[in-house]
C-alpha cells in the first residue's frame, strides 16, 4: 500500500482529478457551446480529446494493470519532480539572454554550467567544449542561412 | 506512369544539393543511430527546422537519409559495446556482443549493415509497387470513409503503441486536444486558448516535436546523468578490434547464406512496418524469434551473423513502409512517418491520396531517394561505421546540454517567434511526465497531426448529408466496415492483451539472451 500512489491505479487517479478540472473549464467556456455555421459545435472536437483522455484516465482505475507500477517510478524519488524543471529552467534562462546578449555569448556559459553539473571532468575540458562548440554550431548555421540571435553582437556579425 | 513526372524527379533528385544533404542526411544518421539514448525521431525533430532552409528534394534527402541511417546506425552501439542505439536494435545485442567477444566485431558490423541495406531496398521496391494502387483505391474514399480510416488509425495507434492500451489511447486524446487548440480549420474561429492570443495559431508542429521527442529525452537523460544510474560501459577496448586490419571480415558466401534469414526480416520488417503502431522494434524482434525458431541449427543467439541478419533485415525493412500509410491516405503511421509527413507540410505539400496527381514529381523524387539512400548508407556504412562505434562512447554530460541548446535553436529558428522556445520546453516537460508514467508519445504526435483532418472531413459529412448524424457516419457501407473494424480492434487489443504480449516478445528474448 505505501507504494500505491506510484501505481497506474494512483496515476489514473491523479490524470481523472486533473482533466475532469481542464474539463469542467472547457464545458462552462461561452465558446465550446457556440453553434457554427454548418451546425457544428465549436466545442465538439476538444471536448473530444478531453472526453477520450477521461475515459481512458478512468480506466487505469479499474484495468487489469491498475496494481502495476510504471518501471521509471519504482525508484523514483521527489527530486526526479524538481530536477527536470530546474534544467528547463536554466534553458530557458539561456534563452532569454541568448535573445539579449546573442547566441555567441549566452551559449558558453549554459554549457559550461551543465556539463559541470552532469558531471564533465576535467573542467578545462568542459571550459573548452563550451567555447568551441557554439562557434561551430554558430559557424554552421550562419553558413546554411539561418540567424541565430546576435545581441550585443549584432554589429561585428 | 507519368513518364514527364517522372523526368522532372530525376532532374529534382540528381543534383548536387540534392545529393549533399542526402549523404548529409546519412552521415547524421548512422552517428546519431550509434549514440545510445538518440533515437530517429531525436534526430528527425531536430533537423525539421533545417529542413525549411532547403527544397523539397533536400529536405526528403536529408530527413530520409537520417532515418535510414540512424535504423543502421543502432546497430552499431549494439554490437560494439551490447547497448542498443535505438530499441530498434536491441535484438542484435545477442548475437553481435557475442561476436564482439569473440573478436568478430567487424563481421558483426558488416553483417548488420548488409542484411539491412538488403532489406531496406527490397521493402522500398514493394512500397514503390504497392503505394501508388493504394493511393488508387483511396481516392475513391469520401469524407465518411476518410473519417473512419482516420479512426482505424488512432485506435491501431492508441492500441498497439505500448503495453497498455488505456495509456495509448489517453496519448491519442492528448494529440486530439492539442490539435484543437487555436482556430478550428473550417471556419477560422478562435477556441481553446485559455484567453491566451498567442494561441490563436495553435500550435505549432516544430515545438511540439522538438519539446515531445528530444527535450523529453534530454531531460530524461539529463536526470539519470544526475543520478549516476548509468551504467559503465563494459568493453572500451572492444572498439579497437574493429579497427584491426587482422579482424575477420564478411565474405560474399557469408552473406549469401543469410538469404532466409534476411528473407524474413524483408517480410516482417514490410508488413510490420505497413501497419500504423508497431514499428521497428516489433519487426525486429518478430523476425528475429521467427528465425531462432526456424533454423535452431544455426544457433542464433549464441554469436551468429544470422541472427544479426534476420534483426537488422527486420528493423530496416520497416524504413519504406511506414511511409506507405502516409502516401496513400495522408495519415501518418509511425512517428517518424508523422514527422516526415510534417516536413512535406511545411513545404506546402500535403500528404495525401491526391498527391500522386498534384505532386506526381514529388512522390516520384522519394522513391529514388529512397533508393539512393541506400546505396548512400551502404557507403557510408562501409567506410564509417568503425569510426562511428566510438561515437556510442561520447559521454551523455556532453552531448545532452549541446542537444538541449540544438532544441532551443530549433524551435526559435522556425518562425523566429520566443513563444514557441517556452512552448517547446512546457511540451518537454509534458513527455518528460509521459516518459516517466508509460504513455507513449508517437500517438500525441500523430493524433495531433490527424486532429484537422479529422474534423474537417467530420464536418464535410456532416455538410453533404444536410446535419444528419446518422448519414455522415454510417451512410457508407465501407464507413460501416471501417468503424466496426476501429471496435474489433479495441475489444481484440484488450481482451487478448495484445500490447502487452507484443511488449514481451522483447522481453522473452532478453531472458533467453541471457
Amino acid at each position: 500500500m505505501s507504494n500505491w500512489w506510484r501505481s497506474n491505479q494512483a496515476i489514473g487517479l491523479y490524470l481523472v482529478l486533473i482533466i475532469g478540472a481542464l474539463f469542467a473549464y472547457i464545458w462552462f467556456q461561452p465558446w465550446t457551446h457556440r453553434i457554427m455555421r454548418d451546425g457544428f459545435l465549436l466545442g465538439m472536437m476538444p471536448m473530444m480529446g478531453l472526453g477520450l483522455m477521461l475515459l481512458c484516465a478512468a480506466a487505469m482505475l479499474a484495468d487489469p494493470l491498475r496494481r502495476e507500477t510504471p518501471e521509471p517510478l519504482q525508484d523514483a524519488r521527489p527530486s526526479d519532480a524538481w530536477l527536470p524543471v530546474v534544467m528547463l529552467g536554466g534553458v530557458a534562462l539561456c534563452f532569454w539572454a541568448m535573445a539579449r546578449l546573442g547566441f555567441v555569448l549566452a551559449a558558453p556559459p549554459f554549457l559550461l554550467a551543465f556539463m559541470l553539473w552532469f558531471g564533465l571532468r576535467p573542467v578545462r575540458l568542459a571550459i573548452l567544449l563550451a567555447i568551441v562548440v557554439p562557434a561551430v554550431v554558430f559557424a554552421f548555421f550562419t553558413t546554411l542561412g539561418v540567424r541565430l540571435p546576435r545581441g550585443v553582437l549584432a554589429g561585428f556579425f | 506512369m507519368q513518364i514527364e513526372a517522372f523526368y522532372d524527379a530525376l532532374a529534382l533528385v540528381f543534383t548536387v544539393q540534392t545529393m549533399f544533404w542526402l549523404l548529409i542526411g546519412v552521415f547524421l544518421g548512422v552517428g546519431l543511430g550509434a549514440i545510445p539514448g538518440l533515437t530517429a525521431s531525436t534526430g528527425i525533430a531536430l533537423m525539421l527546422p533545417l529542413s525549411f532552409t532547403l527544397d523539397i528534394t533536400g529536405a526528403l534527402g536529408l530527413l530520409i537519409g537520417l532515418y535510414k541511417g540512424a535504423v543502421f546506425g543502432g546497430s552499431i552501439s549494439a554490437i560494439s559495446f551490447a547497448t542498443p542505439g535505438a530499441p530498434d536494435s536491441a535484438a542484435t545485442v545477442y548475437d553481435g556482443y557475442k561476436l564482439t567477444k569473440k573478436g568478430k566485431g567487424r563481421k558483426a558490423i558488416l553483417t548488420a549493415l548488409y542484411s539491412s541495406v538488403t532489406a531496406d531496398t527490397a521493402s522500398d521496391i514493394v512500397v514503390i509497387l504497392v503505394a501508388p494502387t493504394i493511393a488508387l483505391l483511396a481516392l475513391q474514399f469520401g469524407p465518411t470513409e476518410r473519417l473512419w480510416l482516420m479512426v482505424v488509425a488512432i485506435t491501431l495507434l492508441g492500441t498497439l503503441s505500448g503495453r497498455h492500451l488505456a495509456k495509448g489511447m489517453l496519448s491519442a486524446g492528448i494529440g486530439l486536444f492539442l490539435g484543437t487548440i487555436g482556430a478550428d480549420p473550417v471556419s477560422n474561429v478562435a477556441r481553446n486558448t485559455f484567453g491566451q492570443d498567442w494561441l490563436r495559431d495553435g500550435i505549432h508542429l516544430v515545438p511540439l516535436v522538438i519539446g515531445i521527442f528530444a527535450m523529453s529525452q534530454m531531460l530524461d537523460q539529463g536526470l539519470e546523468l544526475l543520478r549516476k544510474t548509468r551504467k559503465g560501459q563494459q568493453v572500451e577496448k572492444s572498439t579497437k578490434d574493429l579497427f584491426g586490419k587482422s579482424s575477420e571480415g564478411l565474405t560474399f558466401r557469408e552473406y549469401l547464406s543469410c538469404w532466409r534469414e534476411m528473407g524474413i526480416g524483408i517480410g516482417v520488417g514490410t508488413f510490420v512496418g505497413a501497419l500504423p503502431g508497431l514499428g521497428a522494434t516489433v519487426a525486429a524482434f518478430m523476425s528475429y524469434g521467427i528465425a531462432k525458431q526456424a533454423f535452431p541449427e544455426k544457433k542464433i543467439g549464441e554469436g551468429s551473423i544470422h541472427g544479426i541478419a534476420a534483426a537488422e533485415a527486420g528493423n530496416n525493412a520497416t524504413v519504406g513502409p511506414t511511409l506507405v500509410p502516409l502516401l496513400a491516405f495522408g495519415i501518418p503511421g509511425s512517428a517518424t512517418a508523422a514527422l516526415i509527413g510534417a516536413a512535406l507540410i511545411l513545404q506546402g505539400i500535403t500528404p495525401s491520396p491526391r498527391m500522386f496527381s498534384l505532386h506526381a514529381e514529388v512522390i516520384y523524387a522519394l522513391f529514388i531517394i529512397l533508393i539512393l539512400g541506400n546505396f548512400a548508407n551502404l557507403g557510408i556504412g562501409r567506410m564509417f561505421a568503425f569510426v562511428y562505434a566510438r561515437l556510442g562512447q561520447v559521454p551523455g554530460e556532453v552531448l545532452v546540454p549541446i542537444i538541449m541548446v540544438m532544441a532551443v535553436i530549433g524551435a526559435f529558428a522556425a518562425r523566429g517567434d520566443p513563444a514557441d522556445v517556452y512552448m517547446m520546453l512546457g511540451l518537454g516537460f509534458l513527455g518528460f511526465l509521459m516518459r516517466r508514467v508509460g504513455i507513449p508519445e508517437a500517438p500525441l504526435v500523430i493524433t495531433f497531426l490527424i486532429a484537422p483532418l479529422l474534423e474537417e472531413n467530420l464536418r464535410r459529412a456532416l455538410l453533404i448529408n444536410r446535419g444528419d448524424w446518422g448519414g455522415a457516419l454510417f451512410g457508407s457501407a465501407l464507413g460501416i466496415g471501417l468503424a466496426g473494424f476501429a471496435v474489433l480492434v479495441l475489444v481484440i487489443t484488450f481482451r487478448m492483451n495484445v500490447g502487452n504480449r507484443l511488449a514481451q516478445i522483447g522481453h522473452e528474448e532478453d531472458k533467453n539472451g541471457k
